[in-house]
């Protein structure tokens, strides 16, 4: 039996083994490729304007990282378990640089395995991802993808450094080890079991005061309590809490937590409690580096998703908010146009006029007092508002020296909160008029772009409108005085019409507005952008997903050959197979729960932080991410029950 | 009789490499014996015990334990068996070493839904006789082989199972355990009546038990009854059963 062949079976009984790794590794590949080839399209390229080139090149780049991470961590698990294999070559007299080229060319031959077959996978589903890409962002035009040598150039190149890191890995490791820590690296949990000292429950203490205090601070972050200038050291302030509180929670509060469980029953454990407690109180705290880092960029990818989908689910409402009306135009001539053009091709619509006067108004006597510190108001409580006549309105009436005001905008609404009732002034060019409000009518009535940004429409008594109308402000300041919307009675007419407000010109944007505004434009302008955003967390997500799954699971199945010991003494004493599988499945339900509980909980006080600036709606998405999220790590779980369910039965 | 066991052969292999480990054995236990079994490395005395205390099963015989013919049941049901009437100490301890003193000792109890309280007032009992109370607290790597054996001796008998097999239990003892445990055994034995059989390859292990049974090749070669005699000359007697045993081996 020569070295060949010594390297053939080693790479045949691993496949076996270890087809989970073989799987990932090829999928690592895959997804890296698709991402590559992706980024070589031609659509790419005509769409550089749109920043596609840099958003994905950032993608690849963490991309990269992730699957690096993972491949380093499995090659480190997979020497360890193998170690008692190279001991017994270095036994019967290899020499350590001849092992190494055992290990070498049976990576070799791993990798560029893998990496065939990733590409030629990647090719196939890179073509189903720009559909899935160009669909998310409604675009038509047909995904035509060739082999991009480019792309392969770059993927064998990357996954050819991954391969030179692994040799490096593998000769530290060697080198480090002497025969006898080879034959015992695998009875290490002997020393494992000790008593909670008073440091770990301390650490086990501060851990969650970290943890909620930091949940705390995300809660603070965007309420508009925080001083914008304040923002970002806070951010960095909660970031390292919770990393910190994190680390802590796995090292300490897990082994306090469960401790104190079992310290109640006295000594007197169930079996399902022997499985699962006792092993996982002290693993826990030995991977307690790895479980933050998975826990961290769980939540971050959960997270971000999260924070994508929410802008993509909400897009509909926030054109709605951007732009009331389907369409809109401001002067009487262009709606007259648009909608002879709209009646020669039978589109059915209903129109509504508006006047609307841009007045300066002071806030001072509105808003909640302490509820905008920090920002430009509390220096200066005037601002430019929309007012406009109670009669354009319908089943409204205002009395005189009265104003009902409509609901700001969303992301304004987080910033500064208004009184329930309280005083409006209008500054008009012969003096202040002093109206009275107790009412916020939540509806939208003109686009953003005419109410400064989503300040509130005053709709005022009809007199006191046509008397703030003579002393009006300079055209300049009161460019657009008719607002025209125009709503189409049918949505799918809304392709056709929007043509034609193009095609009459209605629709200029040439980075300056002209008063023109576009529901469906907008909407499809907004699809473009977090379409993309959309694409590239879900993608990032999986592979995170894939990767720590994978690593997760590897750990379990090691840890399932070391207490393969357990579970024979367990069965010699008379516990049958299914009494130790049930207390295997709660072990797998926290070793898999725990950390995904912790990223989920994470995730949610971050999205919950931050979402408003997003989209307009939260638990929805979020929780259809969260539960896409879970599912995969059940498949995980379930598989490393699978195995665990063969070790018990080998097991006598 | 607590285990009577006829012609009992167990094989390993298939039919055409076939080792024959254990060739039509019969033996009797009563209730309260204490029984050794020696022989040399692999005269199958690790089989034997395997068989009788149902973790392996036999190619053919029949087994008979506290009235219940062991072929005749599944391997759950085998399972649920050990769990209610038997008791285990192997040579490396089997501590789950995850768990502290007292959790390993009652272990077995917690199957049995014994009250919390009894379960304490057996430990405390038990744990009190084998002389580890003092480290009930304490995990498994933290104590000397002695106290480790002491440990699994305790999870064997806290159940008070019909009968309590021990595989070498003093094999990795140095002689000072040793006696100490086979001390321990021999008063549960002589004082509670508890049934035990030992398998060791130590004489003066043997020399504890009531009874011992020589085996060769996997059938009995031959047994020495105690009796009156004091454990000294039982010793000796062991010891030239072995050396005329060993000879015969070796074809002196």
């Amino acid at each position: 039996m020569g070295v060949n062949h010594l390297i053939l079976q080693n790479l045949k009984k691993n496949m076996k083994q270890d087809s989970l790794y073989v799987l990932a590794l090829v999928f690592s590949v895959m997804l890296y490729f698709s991402f590559l080839t992706l980024q070589d399209d031609a659509f790419v390229h005509e769409n550089k304007d749109m920043g596609f080139g840099t958003v994905l090149q950032a993608g690849t780049a963490v991309l990269i990282v992730i699957i690096l991470v993972f491949l380093l961590y499995a090659n480190h698990l997979f020497l360890k378990r193998r170690s008692k294999e190279i001991g017994l070559l270095e036994i019967i007299g290899m020499r350590k640089r001849d092992i190494l080229r055992v290990l070498s060319a049976e990576s070799f031959l791993l990798y560029a395995g893998s990496l065939v077959l990733g590409m030629l996978l990647g090719f196939s589903v890179s073509k189903l991802s720009a559909m899935v890409l160009l669909n998310m962002m409604e675009m038509d035009s047909m995904a035509s993808l060739h082999f991009s040598s480019t792309a392969a150039v770059q993927s064998v190149l990357a996954f050819s450094v991954m391969y030179f890191l692994i040799l490096i890995m593998n000769v530290l490791y060697l080198k480090r080890q002497s025969l006898l820590t080879l034959f015992h690296a695998k009875s290490i949990s002997e020393n494992k079991a000790e008593k909670i000292s008073v440091f770990t429950a301390f650490m086990g203490f501060l851990g969650i005061i970290l943890i909620v205090s930091s949940y705390g601070f995300l809660t603070k972050l965007f309420s508009g309590d925080i001083a914008k200038k304040q923002i970002g050291d806070l951010a960095i302030t909660t970031a390292i809490c919770l990393m910190m509180g994190t680390y802590l929670f796995y090292k300490g509060s897990v082994s306090l937590i469960f401790q104190l469980i079992r310290k109640r029953k006295e000594g007197y454990l169930t079996l399902n409690q022997v499985l699962s407690l006792s092993s996982i109180m002290f693993r826990m705290k030995s991977n307690a580096l790895m479980l933050t880092v998975i826990t961290m960029v769980s939540a971050l990818s959960i997270g971000l998703s999260s924070l994508a989908y929410i802008s993509y689910y909400s897009i509909e409402k926030a054109a709605k908010d951007m732009a009331p009306h389907d369409f809109s135009v401001f002067t009487e001539k262009d709606a007259k146009r648009f909608t002879a053009a709209l009646q020669d091709n039978r589109i059915v619509y209903s129109m509504q006029r508006m006047q609307v006067l841009q007045v300066m108004a002071d806030l001072s006597q509105a808003l909640v007092p302490g509820s905008y510190d920090g920002l430009e108001i509390s220096r200066d409580p005037r601002v430019r508002m929309a007012v406009v006549s109670e009669q354009s309105v319908q089943d409204i009436n205002v009395p005189p020296n009265e104003v009902v005001l409509t609901k700001p905008a969303d992301t304004l609404q987080e910033a500064l909160t208004f009184k329930k009732s309280g005083e409006l002034i209008l500054l008009g060019r012969k003096g202040a008029i002093r109206l009275h409000f107790a009412r916020i009518e939540s509806k939208t009535m003109l686009p953003l772009r005419l109410t400064n940004h989503g300040f509130p429409v005053a709709i005022v008594n009809e007199d006191q409108f046509q008397q703030l109308a003579k002393q009006a402000p300079a055209a300049e300041f009161n460019k657009y005085p008719l607002y025209i919307g125009v709503d189409l009675a049918n949505k799918q007419d809304a392709e056709s019409a929007e043509r034609i407000f193009r095609e009459l010109g209605l629709y200029q944007w040439d980075g300056i507005w002209k008063g023109f505004e576009s529901q469906w434009e907008i909407s499809y302008i907004k699809k473009q952008g977090s379409g993309l955003l959309m694409f590239i967390a879900g993608f990032l997500g999986l592979a995170f997903l894939i990767a720590s799954g994978c690593i997760l699971y590897f750990k379990q199945i090691e840890e399932s050959e070391e207490d393969k010991a357990h579970y024979t003494v367990l069965r010699k004493l008379g516990f049958t197979q299914e009494d130790l599988l049930g207390g295997i499945r709660i072990k797998q339900m926290m070793n898999f729960g725990i950390p995904l509980a912790l990223g989920l909980c994470h995730s949610f006080f971050f999205v919950k932080s931050g979402w408003f600036i997003f989209g307009s709606e939260m638990w929805t998405p979020m929780l259809i991410v969260m539960l896409l999220y879970t599912i995969f790590y059940s498949v995980y779980g379930l598989a490393s029950i699978r195995h665990d369910k063969r070790v018990i039965r080998d097991s006598l | 009789m607590i285990l009577v066991a006829k012609k009992i052969h167990k094989s390993y292999g298939n039919k055409f490499n076939k080792q024959e480990v254990l060739r039509g054995l019969d033996i009797q236990i009563q209730k309260g014996e204490f029984v050794a079994i020696m022989g040399a490395s692999g005269s199958g005395k690790t089989t034997l015990l395997n068989v009788l205390s149902t973790i392996d099963q036999a190619s053919q015989g029949s087994i008979v334990i506290d009235g219940k013919e062991l072929n005749a049941m599944s391997a759950k049901q085998l399972a649920e068996f050990r769990k209610h009437h038997l008791g285990f100490i192997f040579q490396e301890y089997h501590l789950l070493d995850t768990l502290t003193v007292k959790e390993n000792i009652l272990l077995p109890l917690s199957i049995k839904k014994v009250s919390a309280k009894e379960a304490g007032e057996r430990f405390q009992t038990v744990a009190a006789e084998l002389g580890i109370l003092e480290v009930k607290d304490k995990y498994p790597h933290e104590l000397s082989g002695g106290q480790k054996q002491r440990t699994a001796a305790a999870r064997a008998f806290i159940h008070n199972p019909s009968i309590i097999f021990a595989d070498e239990p003093t094999g990795a003892l140095d002689s000072k355990s040793a006696s100490d445990l086979l001390n321990k055994l021999y008063d549960f034995y002589e004082k509670k009546g508890s049934t035990i059989l030992m398998v060791t390859h130590d004489p003066l292990a043997a020399s504890y038990a009531s009874r011992v049974i020589f085996i060769k090749d996997g059938r009995m070669y031959t047994q020495l009854y105690k009796g009156e005699e004091t454990r000294q000359a039982f010793f000796k007697d062991v010891i030239e059963t072995q050396g005329v045993l060993g000879g015969m081996a070796y074809g002196r």
